[in-house]
């Protein structure tokens, strides 16, 4: 696989690529929204009025052919209905006849061309009106005028939101650059250490975490234990490859020089069987070990059965009693008819018969060992109990550590690893071991997890 | 018995291939899960050893595809040290039995005995009665008599004579019995067997181990006459 070996510079990740999707998509919203308030808004919110206002001019100008006496009432009339018009009738000198409007400003706005606007006082102060004049044949001319106060208002109030929703669009982008921006560096620091481990192989590095509210500080703490995972896993790995090394260095030294020792002599069926012999508890060192590494990768939880451990338990005292009887011990067991429990029966045989053999082992002569089985608070708790010397409160914690033996057991067969084993059993059934003081002796105690 | 040995490694091919002939038995051999398919298909034998990891073909496929096609052939199915735990699997593909490289070549010759014994006399015609000498063993009514006396044993020690019985006059090693009577897969530290076995001879009255002859570094035998 081939990996670049430079950071990913911040133009060419997809973070900011992204951001500027998002700019692009935003920056057409935006244009959008322009375009609406730009071409439709001005030229068409005051439509409406300027029609209204023509149909009134048209009224009056129909009124006007027939007599101007007819004008001046109607006005009037309209005036008063409609607070939303108002009007002036001047002669063409200027004299007001009719209407409300007093005076035309000097210089009203225009809107549009032939539409003017202009405030007029109302009762909720002074308000911008639209009007058109029309000067009617005789040189008279009337001025419609409509209250378009509240249209204006609305929309200055859509300019003013559209502004603000610009105004958040453009903090949008600028934080989607910053956080894609903040993304990226951040990545980029964690790629910077993953790949500076990669190369050094230091696994004692870590990747810094200066904060704590972002996911990226949340997968670099995940990716620390992930590290710490796998540094505490090498260093067990490097332990254990010294410890064969060391603890097969002498059988196969031994070994070795057994076999220089043939040299020249006539071949002795008795001295090969001792060869072989061992051969074979160096290779049963290997095959113990391989079988604890595969038991803790747990991929033989696929084959657990529903086991009934009161059978298995009387089958393993039944194995082993005969070889307690032989050293003069006494194997006592109490077992209830039926334990159920989710397991690898071949695993927990070998587990109890590790622990049995154990505790054969380290029995003084007319012993007891005692293997008892029940349930406490819905957990099978199991216990075997010897009279022997026990261990030590100080040694607890390395009795399951590989090729591990206690001074009392150096003098007795064993490689090692037969607790080991055991831990991983139990491990692999997520049991629990207590090692306790039996006064005299030793107790070990498991707990399995409830049956589900 | 004829016997096919598909295995790619040519030193312990060689070396299971020299031992069964030295055994008394006819053997073919294969490097390749093809070659000794094709072997198996056409020839008929009474026992196949498939090493697991072949090229070409590998053990389990080539054990199926026999299962398959109806082949009842006795299959003693071979691993390497790293896979100790794949027996089910290897099992579960059809295999008789599975054992666990490397091995002493008496464990693999009494199982492939005992595996062809196994095949010769299949389930029908189950025996009832069992004898060997002056001992009888009759297991309906689970008596054991030894020079037309009765001999009293418990159930699990009963199951240990019949073991040794059925295979009479073959060697029968020390996992062989643990298999066959405590049907539990696991490696004993201290020799639970041998302690096991004195009782029995003890209760059978057997004080200078003729009857249960020890093969050293190896196991039991009961011979026909002994």
């Amino acid at each position: 696989m081939q990996t670049d070996p430079r950071p990913r510079r911040y133009l060419e990740s997809s973070s900011f690529k992204m951001a500027l999707l998002f700019t692009i998509l935003l920056s057409l919203s935006a244009a959008i929204l322009g375009y609406f308030l730009i071409d439709l808004g001005k030229r068409d919110f005051l439509r409406e009025s300027e029609a209204a206002i023509d149909i009134e001019i048209s009224m009056m100008t129909t009124l006007a052919d027939t007599g101007p006496d007819n004008l001046i009432p109607y006005l009037t009339m309209r005036a008063s209905a409609d607070p939303v018009v108002r009007f002036r009738y001047e002669s063409a000198t200027g004299e007001r006849l009719a209407g409300t409007i007093d005076t035309l400003p000097e210089r009203p706005d225009r809107i549009t061309e032939g539409v003017l606007r202009f405030p007029l006082e109302t009762e909720a102060g002074p308000q911008d009106f639209a009007a058109k004049i029309h000067t009617f044949a005789d040189g008279s001319r009337v001025i419609v005028a409509r209250n378009v106060h509240d249209l204006i208002a609305s929309y200055d109030q859509l300019r003013q939101l559209s502004a603000l929703i610009m105004i958040l669009m453009l903090a949008v982008i600028v934080v989607s650059f910053a956080i894609s921006y903040f993304v990226v560096s951040r990545i980029n620091r964690i790629a910077a250490i993953a790949r500076n481990i990669v190369e050094t192989g230091d696994l004692s590095q870590r990747l810094s975490i200066d904060s704590e509210w972002d996911d990226l500080s949340n997968l670099s703490q995940v990716l620390n234990g992930f590290l710490e995972r796998i540094e505490s896993l090498m260093r067990g790995i490097r332990e254990v490859s010294n410890n064969i090394a060391h603890d097969l260095r002498t059988p196969l030294s031994g070994l070795r020089s057994d076999i220089e020792a043939l040299k020249n002599q006539p071949v002795d069926e008795q001295k090969i069987d001792a060869l072989l012999v061992e051969a074979d508890r160096i290779l049963g060192i290997f095959h113990a070990l391989l079988r604890i590494t595969n038991i803790e990768q747990g991929r033989r939880a696929e084959y657990f059965r529903e086991v009934n451990l009161s059978t298995l338990l009387t089958d393993v005292a039944d194995l082993y009693e005969p070889l307690a009887e032989e050293r003069g011990l006494r194997l006592e067991t109490e077992l209830p008819p039926r334990l159920r429990l989710r397991g690898d029966g071949d695993l927990l045989f070998q587990m109890f018969a590790n622990l049995l053999d154990n505790a054969i082992k380290f029995s003084p002569a007319g012993g007891v060992i005692r293997l008892t089985a029940g349930l406490e608070k819905g957990r099978i708790t199991t216990c075997i109990e010897d009279q022997g010397s026990g261990i030590a409160e100080s040694e607890k914690a390395d009795v399951f550590k590989h090729f591990y033996r206690g001074d009392s057991s150096r003098s007795t067969p064993g490689n090692g690893l037969g607790l080991s084993l055991v831990k991983a059993v139990a491990e692999l059934h997520q049991a629990r071991i207590l090692l306790e003081d039996a006064e005299p002796g030793l107790r070990v105690r498991l707990i399995f997890q409830p049956y589900q | 018995m004829k016997i096919l040995i598909i295995e790619d490694d040519a030193k312990i091919r060689d070396y299971i291939h020299k031992g069964l002939r030295e055994a008394g038995h006819t053997a073919d051999a294969a490097e390749d899960g093809e070659t000794g398919q094709h072997l198996a298909l056409t020839e008929k034998y009474d026992v196949l050893i498939v090493d697991r990891m072949l090229p070409k073909i590998d053990g389990l496929t080539l054990v199926k595809t026999l299962r398959g096609s109806g082949n009842l052939v006795g299959v003693l199915i071979l691993s390497s040290l790293g896979d100790v735990d794949d027996r089910v699997t290897g099992l579960r593909a059809g295999g008789d039995d599975y054992l666990v490289k490397p091995f002493a070549f008496v464990e693999l010759l009494a199982r492939v005995e005992a595996l062809g014994k196994r095949m010769a006399a299949p389930g029908a015609k189950q025996t009832t009665h069992l004898k060997a000498g002056d001992l009888e063993m009759d297991l309906l009514s689970r008596k054991v008599r030894r020079g037309g006396k009765v001999v009293e044993l418990q159930a699990r020690e009963f199951r240990l004579l019949e073991y040794l019985l059925k295979f009479k006059g073959q060697l029968v090693t020390r996992t062989m019995l643990l298999e066959g009577v405590w049907d539990y897969h696991f490696d004993p530290q201290s020799s639970v067997i041998d302690v096991h076995i004195s009782r029995l001879r003890k209760k059978l009255g057997d004080t200078d181990s003729r009857l249960i002859k020890t093969v050293r570094g190896a196991g039991y035998i009961i011979e026909d006459g002994f």
